[in-house]
């Protein structure tokens, strides 16, 4: 009876020291072997009074949910006009002329504490530095933008054509621009403001065939409701004008 | 012999499995957790609406983020009450004074927590994945991968819960410090960074230290999985590192089991 208790003892300590033994050596080469692929934290700048929720998206493993709402936040504050004009009231002519424009400070530092919190949300790259680029005239910052996401993912080809797309408009060539754009439009994931732009600049640069396409493809696929109407009556006009010819 | 009384072994299992999922889905909380979390998974359309040609993705990572968050709050104080709940009552000894051998009734409870979080990111996936179904949006990539790997962070944390509430002196201290834990094991990325930045003995201190925090980010593919960075995720590094560290708190639990009076 004594000589099973000893036995037990034993089997419990032996199990024990064994489950020891191998979760040591588990944790030990899983950690040995772990490679982080998101910035360090000493690369995350807090915007205004982000710090809080950017340890909670630290802390729950939960940045990219954290890099969502950001891009949602962006959107608002692009959505909202700087002149104090509510967005409910109908745009005068002038005011549709200059949508899109501004000075807007903090969009190149929420553009940034986006992609500091998830450098691979491709689409809010892109839609960052097309605005900043090609809206609100701030091609260094665009730059800055593609260059920083390009850390990590440097073979992405989407990045690189928006990079030469702005050498282009820095060199003053529209029609460069304009056919720079055409691959990526292809993309079922590309934002709706560089199709939009894409568009904008093909009927710039005369390409009339590319703008119709693309038009048609916003009002086709796109949720936001100002992108429809705007290539609804953009096409309708293209329209006319070619029946008129 | 060996036969039967391994037979014998597995049927006290199954049956305090069995006993222990029923208490687990019967209890008011879990109801109230599940039509909360079904809530909020069908609140974050507004978010998904807002986001407009990003709805797709906000959708999924809402959903996929608050499943895991309410998942994790009901497995953690389950586990957390699994067994000192049972004392506290003094139910366990009802049980104990049959011919039950201990580490079996722990491996009931601790299959049934596991089963329990299978079922709770089953329910609210399978919610999840109508809601983007009824958007008009696809199966998302590799859906059924995060919710396995989700479900394996919940089955270390349940087990280090477990284990946690032998040694602590109350239910609140167990779901703290596996609140904590949680936590940090979500912050591996940068817990290697500051270990690197360190020098000396504190490095050497630290280096051992971090051994005893489960890394989670292992398994967080739910924050990369439409990156092409899925090479991270090793399914191989996966299951083991689970196995070690359920294997090695179970071991420690049934130790403490064992010598504790019943």
């Amino acid at each position: 009876m004594r000589l099973n208790a000893i036995v037990m003892i034993k089997r419990i300590y032996g199990l024990t020291a064994l489950s020891c033994i191998i979760f040591l050596t588990v944790s030990f080469y899983i950690w040995q072997n772990y490679k982080p692929f998101f910035p360090p934290p000493n690369q995350i700048k807090a915007f205004k009074t982000s710090a809080a929720q950017d340890i909670l998206a630290l802390n729950l493993g939960m940045r990219r949910l954290f890099a969502d709402l950001w891009f949602v936040r962006l959107m608002q504050y692009y959505g909202t006009p700087e002149d104090g004009v509510s967005i409910y009231k109908p745009m005068t002519s002038e005011q549709a002329k200059a949508y899109g424009g501004g000075k807007y400070p903090d969009f190149f530092l929420i553009s940034q504490h986006i992609i500091q919190l998830d450098p691979y949300f491709k689409n809010a790259v892109l839609y960052s530095a097309a605005c900043l680029a090609f809206n609100l005239r701030q091609p260094e910052y665009a730059i800055r933008l593609l260059n920083s996401a390009l850390e990590y993912l440097p073979k992405e080809w989407k990045y690189l054509t928006m990079l030469a797309a702005i050498g282009y408009s820095k060199a003053e060539n529209p029609e460069k621009v304009a056919s720079s754009f055409m691959p990526l439009i292809k993309e079922a994931d590309c934002p709706v403001l560089v199709k939009q732009l894409a568009a904008f600049l093909n009927k710039k640069a005369g390409n009339y065939a590319n703008a119709y396409k693309i038009y048609l493809d916003i009002a086709e696929t796109s949720k936001d409701e100002y992108y429809v109407k705007n290539a609804i009556k953009e096409l309708h006009k293209m329209e006319l004008k070619n029946k008129s010819r | 012999m060996v036969y039967q009384q391994t037979l014998k072994y597995i049927k006290i299992i199954l049956s305090v499995f069995q006993h222990s999922l029923k208490e687990y889905c019967k209890n008011k909380l879990f109801a109230i957790l599940i039509v909360f979390s079904l809530f909020s998974i069908y609140a974050s359309l507004l978010v998904g609406i807002m986001a407009v040609d990003q709805e797709f993705r906000v959708l999924t990572d809402f959903g996929l983020g608050l499943m895991e968050l309410m998942a994790f709050i009901y497995i953690v104080y389950m586990s957390a009450i699994a067994i000192t709940e049972e004392f506290k009552l003094k139910t366990i000894y009802l049980v104990l004074s049959r011919p039950v051998p201990k580490n079996a009734y722990l491996l009931g409870r601790i299959i049934s927590l596991f089963v329990l979080a299978a079922v709770i990111l089953l329910f609210a996936g399978s919610f999840q994945l109508i809601l983007l179904k009824f958007r008009g949006f696809a199966y998302p990539p590799l859906y059924h991968k995060i919710l396995l790997l989700i479900w394996m962070k919940l089955a270390i944390i349940s087990s280090i819960t477990i284990f946690l509430s032998f040694i602590s002196t109350s239910v609140i201290t167990t779901v703290i410090i596996s609140t904590m834990l949680w936590t940090l094991g979500h912050f591996a990325p940068e817990t290697k960074f500051l270990i690197e930045k360190t020098q000396g003995i504190s490095q050497i201190f630290l280096k051992f230290s971090y051994l005893l925090i489960p890394n989670f980010q292992l398994y967080n593919l739910k924050d990369y999985y439409d990156t092409g960075l899925n090479a991270y995720t090793d399914n191989f590094k996966a299951v083991t590192y689970l196995f070690a560290w359920v294997f090695a708190t179970f071991g420690f639990s049934a130790f403490i089991f064992e010598k504790k009076e019943s």
